[in-house]
């Protein structure tokens, strides 16, 4: 379905960082605001319009299997959420929305979140408002407002907000309320998206397993690059992608590492590898 | 993604770097009970019983100590250098242990104790050992040198004085107090303490430090109440002493230090006129809007008031400063009227030393193409704080928000304060009050520890907040003060202790 290595929800949360591409979104969503520094848009008004950019895209919910019980999933390249048949989970959503932040200067947290009573997990998007994504590592204005992991809650310094008008530093956003359902459903509005991701975060019934700060540690050299794929290809002949030799390499490495894990796994995945 | 081409050489401020006995054991750093023993033991960085500390490292972690110095690690700026080159080597100086020849970021800790000259020697063998093999031209313009706040003398020294300037393609200052700062006269005559409390036994260690002499203001800083005419520095001393006989004692080391200090400027701003212009460019990043000890006031009564006002009698009133070193002073002699090398920021004193902005410019000399953008004001609005790195406990913490550049205006600001490592439970979260040009409110007496403010305008312009943070180290004065009551020390009898017991009351 994706091209790239599988990701493992339990055993390696943070490594959805490598699926996160910075240029995808810039290139086929024309709307989408430049990454913007000095004067122009604030951070709040550029995520409203990576969001706008998404909700046009016609982008549909991927009712499917996502994964296995041993936490194994497939997370489609970003082009592939954004190129027709315009399919994406939870997950690929949030990815490729994070990319799309980092095209256009916002600096995005990914959020995994799993029901405390059990039940399907759930990945959305923070982004932070206090200032603009200045490249990797984040600006320096930041890192007196990395959240923290308390004791007993997750901590956001400056405020979690509840609405896109209200308090705080970091805007939750439940990206996937923008996909159609199977059924053609209605598109959300940003303000649902976002009191959808506060209530969430807020509430008792839900936890977070990993925060992955794609602001800070995104880093082109560790990133996975994958694109849309319109004709099915084996494994051995798949084209490397259009990346650099160091992130093919990684790409190739980090793929035989997940063939030797789907053996010792025993052949119980239940996603494959074949082009959506 | 480039590799370095220059040899970048970074020095820290004052407090900056890592001081260490001939046994390796830290006499300064940041380790939690290293700090305990600065506080408890100050004489181990006294110059005279401890003279030959050696330095070891830059500081790392951020901390405050005994409400006199605000450290800023320099950490932030390292790794931003480490990601934005390519597999950049970083090596940290220090006496006898071989630099390495492909060294690229050479982070240079001196003992800052000693004076800007002293430093800046040191600062030439470095940089001399590090480029080790390169002969002839290849040396020309190979160092490019980034120095926070009093390492920005350091360089200014080597660079002039010393006849660095050949070896050197720019030099980027972060908060330097060219033209020195009044805070460092508030110390010096009144004492290094945590608002109105004073540390006797510090303010003695101080005094000691030739640095500190190097760091008091180089202009007219000081308003004489009774003569209705600024005072220069060279004349504070006498007029001081005549008015408060208790400083008799300290007036002769005040006196000469003080001239000592104002040689090396002066040495400094002879060479660089000596240099050809545009040799060396100096590229000044400073912060402004935060309010800043700018204005000292001598009474009839010879009581020194320093306050945060900018004085009329200098130039760009309102444009304040970082928290600790006003506009002004961040701009070197030379600059004075030629704006288009200033960098103003929104930084504070200590944020400065890992600002991004210097980063893009490293960039853009390494080749990339990258807009080497700035200007004497930042781009977007930004809020200027009035509040104390380090606060007495159990009393009211005012807070104070600027809205900046002048002019800008917000719906409503809102204070949120947290205590670090416990951010989940927000010690005080409530709006401030507008009053006139700035936002003020009052947190509530704090218990000791380490606390985060986080500030957030709303609406400032369009639907977009603007934020600020700081950090904020709450110290209890009555234990502050039962150590103080164990040392004695003839040089600081003269500290007010009235002003001491006014607050332990």
């Amino acid at each position: 379905m994706t091209g790239l290595p599988l990701w493992n929800r339990s055993q390696d949360p943070r490594g959805l960082l490598r699926y996160v591409q910075v240029g995808a979104a810039a290139s086929m969503l024309p709307s989408l605001p430049a990454r913007a520094e000095g004067r122009g848009d604030g951070a709040l008004a550029r995520t409203i319009a990576v969001f706008d950019a998404f909700a046009t895209a016609g982008i549909r919910y991927a009712d499917e299997p996502v994964g296995s019980g041993d936490g194994w999933q497939a997370i489609r390249p970003s082009p592939a959420v954004l190129a027709p048949p315009r399919l994406a989970t939870c997950v690929d959503l949030a990815v490729a929305f994070a990319g799309a932040c980092l095209d256009a200067g916002v600096h995005p947290l990914l959020i995994l979140l799993e029901p405390v009573a059990g039940g399907p997990a759930h990945a959305l998007v923070v982004a932070w408002l206090g200032g603009s994504w200045t490249g990797t590592g984040g600006s320096a204005a930041y890192r007196r407002f990395a959240p923290e992991d308390g004791c007993d809650a997750f901590a956001w310094p400056g405020g979690l907000r509840s609405t896109v008008d209200g308090l705080g530093a970091y805007l939750p956003i439940d990206i996937i309320t923008l996909a159609a359902d199977g059924a053609g459903g209605a598109l959300t509005s940003f303000a649902d998206a976002v009191a959808s991701g506060a209530r969430l975060l807020g509430s008792g019934a839900w936890r977070i397993t990993a925060v992955v700060d794609v602001g800070v540690d995104y880093d082109p050299r560790g990133a996975l690059s994958g694109e849309h794929r319109r004709f099915p290809e084996s494994r051995r002949t798949r084209r490397w992608s259009q990346g650099s030799v160091a992130s093919n390499a990684i790409c190739l490495k980090a793929t035989c590492r997940t063939w030797r894990q789907q053996t010792q796994q025993a052949r119980s995945l239940l996603v494959t590898c074949s082009p959506s | 993604m480039q590799r370095l081409r220059h040899l970048v050489v970074v020095v820290p401020g004052i407090g900056g770097s890592v001081l260490s006995h001939a046994d390796g054991m830290p006499a300064w750093t940041t380790t939690r009970s290293r700090l305990a023993g600065a506080l408890v033991r100050p004489g181990e960085l006294d110059l005279g019983r401890a003279p030959d500390l050696e330095p070891t490292g830059l500081i790392r972690t951020f901390t405050a100590v005994g409400g006199l110095l605000h450290l800023q690690g320099y950490e932030g700026l390292e790794d931003s250098l480490r990601r934005a080159f390519r597999n950049p080597v970083v090596h940290s100086y220090q006496r006898g242990v071989p630099i390495p020849r492909n060294v690229d970021v050479l982070l240079f800790p001196y003992d800052f104790r000693r004076s800007v000259r002293t430093a800046a020697q040191s600062l030439a063998d470095a940089v001399s050992q590090a480029l080790g093999d390169i002969t002839g031209s290849a040396r020309r313009k190979r160092v490019i040198v980034i120095a926070h706040s009093m390492g920005g003398l350091v360089a200014r020294y080597w660079l002039g004085p010393l006849g660095g300037a050949p070896l050197c393609a720019v030099l980027l200052t972060l908060g330097t107090p060219h033209r020195g700062a009044p805070k460092a006269m508030d110390w010096l005559i009144n004492g290094a303490g945590v608002g109105r409390f004073r540390h006797p036994w510090v303010t003695g260690v101080l005094r000691g430090w030739p640095s500190v002499y190097e760091l008091l203001p180089q202009y007219p800083a000081v308003w004489d109440a009774a003569s209705g005419a600024e005072l220069e520095l060279v004349d504070v001393p006498a007029t001081v002493v005549a008015r408060r006989p208790r400083l008799g004692r300290y007036q002769e080391t005040f006196r000469s230090r003080a001239a000592e200090g104002r040689q090396t400027h002066e040495d400094i701003a002879t060479a660089w006129g000596a240099l050809p212009p545009g040799d060396v460019p100096v590229v000044p990043y400073f912060g402004r809007g935060h309010p800043t000890q700018n204005h000292l006031e001598l009474s009839p009564a010879g009581r020194l008031t320093i306050s945060k006002t900018d004085p009329d009698w200098r130039g760009n009133v309102g444009w304040r400063g970082d928290g600790t070193v006003p506009v002004l002073s961040a701009i070197p002699r030379e600059l004075g009227e030629d704006r288009s090398l200033w960098r103003g920021l929104a930084d504070r004193h200590g944020d400065l030393a890992s600002t991004a902005a210097v980063v893009d410019l490293l960039v853009s000399f390494a080749g990339d193409a990258m807009p080497t953008r700035g200007s004497e004001c930042p781009e977007r609005p930004w809020l200027g704080l009035d509040i104390e790195d380090v606060v007495s406990s159990g009393e009211p913490v005012p807070v104070g928000v600027v809205m900046q550049p002048f002019g800008c205006d917000a719906e409503a600001v809102h204070a949120t304060l947290t205590k670090v490592g416990n951010a989940a439970v927000p010690t005080y979260q409530e709006p401030l009050v507008c009053g006139g040009d700035e936002w003020r409110g009052r947190l509530p007496a704090l218990a000791v520890g380490r606390y985060r403010l986080v500030l957030e305008a709303q609406r400032v312009s369009g639907p977009e907040s603007v934020f600020a943070t700081a950090d904020l180290v709450v110290l209890d004065p009555d234990s502050e003060a039962e150590a103080a009551a164990g040392v004695a020390d003839a040089d600081v009898a003269d500290i007010d202790v009235e002003e001491q017991a006014g607050v332990r009351a």
